[in-house]
């Protein structure tokens, strides 16, 4: 987080919605992509983030630092997830439709055959294991804060990205690339 | 296990961070060249995933928000100052915490402000605690208010000095002007008593006024980021005016003050510092004394901490301040104990002198390891707190002017804080009687404690 974003939440703190509404713009991006890739689904991804933005402004002044307030930001959307998931228990989440942005038009056959394999690998992890895996390839962060969002060791955050890689690994290329 | 599948749980492991004889293997196996290459496309394919469009989910958001009630930002601060309190609290503590940071972020400078320097945070942590004890000893949210225009002025005029040096990195002091003209100057404007308001609003918008008009006048000759920043100030500056006015025109609709929780380590630090820039108009001889006594005690430790980790000149710099604020902690302190004080009131007293007493003891001790600048400032200090100590140890040994208070007549001139009493006139059969009884339940309290 840059000086400007720690001065927006010293002034959020304060009650500045403008300033709220800067880091909110800010983050909203990085986190609906998230919400995105463990739900699957653009609008519950938006709800979600919505939720867990306005849940994060009443809660704002039991938070000790930006970086603190983004990694909260992160486990109450992630909880968010958790409950919806609970209540549809048994139904899935609309589908995961999910929409790289990497291959264009012009991408090989090949490729977009691989994002398929791909797209139906992810939609079929196990969601702590889809988590994970997003938050530390899609967000790029430390293990130390995925496990914080997570609520889990940085051990555990660590063990789920593996797991995570190993199943695709199986699931979009065959089981002789899974080690023992 | 097979080098291969070895690899292969180091490549599941971290495909981005390679030892280095993990990738001399990948270099010559082609099988495990083929797994990283597909660990990169899982990784690649996960970087990619976004949906189409969320910028409407954003306006819809940014719509809800202006519908939230205020966040609730005080109460963190609830069970630790009266929310009256805290208000005022932050503005100030924010002020300093700033400051503070500047020093804790590796910004402090060696010497005092030149032209290479860009902010003189060493001058305005001077400046800020005079400030501290010119509030300390404000009776009326006017003074008050003056008070904390000054201190904004300070932070304004730091802020353009360094911007016409070229000095980039300003957001803090403007977010910081903003925090005292919205918190506690705005708060202490709103406190003023109705009759005197109106002229109170008009003298320190004159000042707002030309702060924005500086403003103005500076921001174009600057740097896009920097001219942006001063332009904020002064929009804060126009903001503030307006507010007022507007409230003129509509009581009913005045927004509440923004107010705000720090709650990092370094801020809880300066907040400290800054107590006593949070005493009210109508807070009793006690409360004063704690507050300017625990400005002493953290003034102390700061400058031992600062020698600990070599930075002599803060050090020094604080112990310059330690004096004056010694003084006013064993003034307030006199000044409460000639009081007539309830049993509860007399035996925070006799905790805050003792608290007070064990400060200064554990500053004797490390006076020796501190730097000769730092010494003097110091031993200023330990003599400032003598009277804190006396009555400390009269508070230990159940002396009786320790309890009933009013051994020593309260210092010099008329009309001290609301709940004193001073003088010998009407009041002083009360103060006797009030005496006895605050000796006798004392007495009470010391007897049940021996049982």
């Amino acid at each position: 987080m840059d000086i400007q974003e720690r001065q927006d939440f010293l002034l959020a703190q304060s009650g500045d919605r403008e300033a709220f509404g800067r880091l909110a713009t800010s983050h909203w991006p990085a986190l609906c992509q998230w919400l995105f890739g463990v739900s699957g689904c653009a609008h519950t991804a938006e709800d979600l983030a919505q939720e867990a933005f306005l849940r994060s402004w009443r809660h704002l002044a039991r938070l000790r630092s930006a970086e603190a307030w983004r990694t909260w930001l992160f486990r109450t959307a992630l909880h968010a997830y958790i409950d919806l998931s609970r209540r549809k228990s048994g139904k899935s989440l609309e589908g995961l439709a999910f929409a790289s942005s990497a291959p264009g038009p012009e991408a090989l056959a090949i490729a977009a055959e691989t994002e398929r394999a791909l797209a139906v690998g992810l939609a079929s992890l196990p969601a702590e294991l889809r988590a994970a895996l997003l938050l530390a390839t899609q967000q790029g962060l430390p293990y130390a804060e995925a496990a914080a969002i997570q609520g889990v060791t940085e051990e555990t955050a660590r063990w789920r990205v593996y797991k995570a890689r190993q199943l695709l690994l199986r699931m979009c290329f065959g089981p002789h690339e899974v080690p023992v | 296990m097979t080098p291969c599948e070895t690899t292969r749980g180091w490549l599941l492991a971290s495909p981005d961070e390679l030892a280095p004889e993990v990738s001399q293997h990948v270099a010559r196996c082609e099988a495990c060249r083929e797994t990283l290459a597909r660990l990169n496309q899982i990784d690649q394919f996960a970087r990619g995933i976004a949906p189409a469009d969320a910028s409407a989910g954003l306006e819809k958001l940014l719509t809800r928000l202006d519908e939230e009630p205020a966040a609730p930002a005080l109460q963190a601060w609830a069970g630790w100052l009266p929310a009256e309190r805290a208000a005022r609290f932050v503005l100030a503590a924010s002020l300093l915490a700033a400051v503070g940071l500047g020093w804790l972020l590796g910004r402090w400078p060696s010497t005092s402000a030149g032209p290479s320097q860009a902010v003189d945070y060493a001058n305005l942590v001077t400046r800020a605690v005079e400030h501290d004890l010119q509030l300390s000893a404000a009776q009326t949210p006017d003074d008050r208010a003056r008070v904390m225009l000054a201190l904004s002025e300070d932070l304004r005029r730091e802020m353009f000095r360094a911007a016409e040096q070229g000095q980039p990195d300003l957001e803090m002091l403007a977010a910081l002007y903003q925090q005292t003209l919205a918190g506690g100057l705005d708060n202490n404007v709103r406190s003023a008593p109705a009759d005197r308001r109106a002229a109170l609003e008009a003298e320190l918008a004159a000042a707002l006024e030309h702060a924005s008009r500086e403003a103005q006048q500076l921001a174009p000759r600057l740097s896009s980021h920097t001219g942006a920043q001063v332009s904020l100030v002064g929009e804060s500056a126009r903001t503030a005016v307006d507010r007022w006015r507007r409230s003129h025109e509509s009581p009913a609709s005045e927004t509440p003050v923004a107010n705000g929780a720090l709650a990092r380590p370094e801020t809880m630090l300066a907040m400290l510092v800054t107590r006593g820039s949070a005493i009210r108009s109508d807070a009793d001889a006690v409360e004063l004394s704690e507050h300017s006594a625990e400005l002493a005690e953290q003034l102390m430790s700061s400058i031992v901490s600062a020698s600990d980790q070599g930075q002599t000149e803060w050090a020094q710099q604080l112990s310059q301040q330690l004096p004056a604020v010694a003084d006013r902690a064993a003034a307030n302190l006199k000044v409460a104990d000639a009081a007539v004080l309830s049993a509860e009131k007399r035996a925070d007293l006799d905790r805050i002198a003792e608290q007070f007493d064990a400060s200064t003891r554990a500053m004797e001790q490390k006076l020796e390891r501190l730097p000769a600048p730092a010494r003097a400032g110091i031993q200023r200090a330990i003599e400032a707190s003598r009277f804190g100590r006396e009555r400390a140890a009269q508070a230990r040994q159940g002396h009786p002017a320790a309890r009933a208070g009013g051994a020593k007549g309260p210092p010099g001139k008329a009309g001290g804080p609301p709940g004193l009493r001073k003088g010998k006139g009407a009041d002083s059969d009360d103060q006797d009687e009030a005496r006895r009884e605050a000796k006798e339940q004392q007495r009470e309290r010391i007897k049940e404690r021996d049982e």
